[in-house]
């Protein structure tokens, strides 16, 4: 039995995620905020504006309706801009359905607020920590929509679902690996931005691949002291929801 | 390389840079330190140069691997 799944940001990750769900077997309800985005995922299996090139499975349906997009789905995938996840949620919570787990592909924290994307899912829906898990890690959207194989993070405080989404999105070419520690996995995923601007400053000023190993190393140590004083384990920023995104990045 | 030049990029050195001052005030809350998230947000808020920002790394006092 084919699952449906939700996910909820048609931007290049949103939909090559979309693409690895697809792949892996499930139905998938791609949401985008523009009708004729949609109209043209749906008619020439191709999301032009951010994957241009890549054929899109037809068993991705796009719809800038967010009811007709959650209805029926066993899971919901919310991949928009960070910043802007708060008023997007606010319009969308009621028609979430109420036992779907709610997966998290955004990499931030917000501003004013200092919340972790997990923590903004959870105050505006009501969901425990069961029905909330981060998928993180390598995962530069062009590459896995080319289908180039990848790893990442499926995490979740609750094995159970970590495990259950871990089976949705393996697909032929995406290779996911469960952890329960989403502290972890959200702050590498938010924080290897900030380094990476650091080794580009470090390439920009002509230095070679020392100072950006250095850089990268450094980075991570003082994510990991972010993490652990968030209750973190610090095991997860030598994983692929740390090291390995952070590698990606830079 | 001008902060601009770097900035002209990418989306994800535009999330980078949204991020920056938000996790720095994070670790701050926390008593955190941070140096390179710290000195990035400074350069990308121009109140530092890339250059300043090495400089100030490079004498930062010296110190074991697992500290803090």
């Amino acid at each position: 039995m084919t699952a449906k799944v939700a996910v909820f940001g048609a931007g290049s990750w949103g939909t090559a995620f979309a693409k690895v769900l697809a792949e892996a077997g499930n139905e998938v309800a791609l949401w985008g905020r523009r009708p004729e985005l949609c109209e043209a995922v749906n008619s020439t299996h191709e999301n032009a504006d951010y994957l241009p090139g890549i054929t899109l499975p037809e068993a991705i349906r796009a719809t800038h309706d967010p009811a007709v997009a959650a209805d029926g789905a066993e899971a919901v995938v919310l991949a928009v801009p960070s910043q802007s996840l708060r008023e997007n949620l606010a319009e969308w919570a009621e028609v979430l359905p109420s036992a779907a787990p709610l997966v998290s592909l955004m990499k931030g924290v917000e501003v004013g607020t200092t919340k972790r994307m997990s923590e903004v899912i959870a105050e505006l829906t009501g969901a425990g920590p069961d029905r909330i898990a981060v998928v993180s890690g390598p995962n530069l959207a062009r590459e896995i929509a080319e289908g180039q194989p990848a790893a990442s993070v499926v995490a979740s405080a609750d094995e159970g679902t970590a495990e259950r989404l871990q089976k949705l999105c393996h697909s032929p070419s995406f290779r996911p690996y469960t952890n329960t520690d989403v502290v972890g996995c959200e702050l590498g995923g938010a924080t290897k931005n900030v380094i990476a601007l650091a080794v580009g400053m470090a390439v920009g000023l002509g230095f070679g691949d020392n100072a950006r190993a250095s850089v990268i190393t450094r980075g991570l140590v003082e994510t990991a002291r972010l993490g652990t004083a968030l209750g973190a384990d610090e095991m997860t920023f030598s994983g692929l929801a740390g090291l390995g995104d952070l590698v990606a990045t830079c | 390389m001008t902060v601009d030049e770097i900035l002209g990029g990418t989306r994800q050195v535009a999330e980078g840079v949204k991020s920056c001052a938000s996790i720095t005030a994070l670790a701050h809350d926390h008593d955190v330190e941070m140096p390179i998230v710290e000195h990035v947000t400074r350069v990308v808020s121009g109140e530092m140069t890339p250059k300043d920002m090495l400089i100030s790394f490079i004498s930062r006092s010296a110190k074991s691997e697992r500290w803090g």
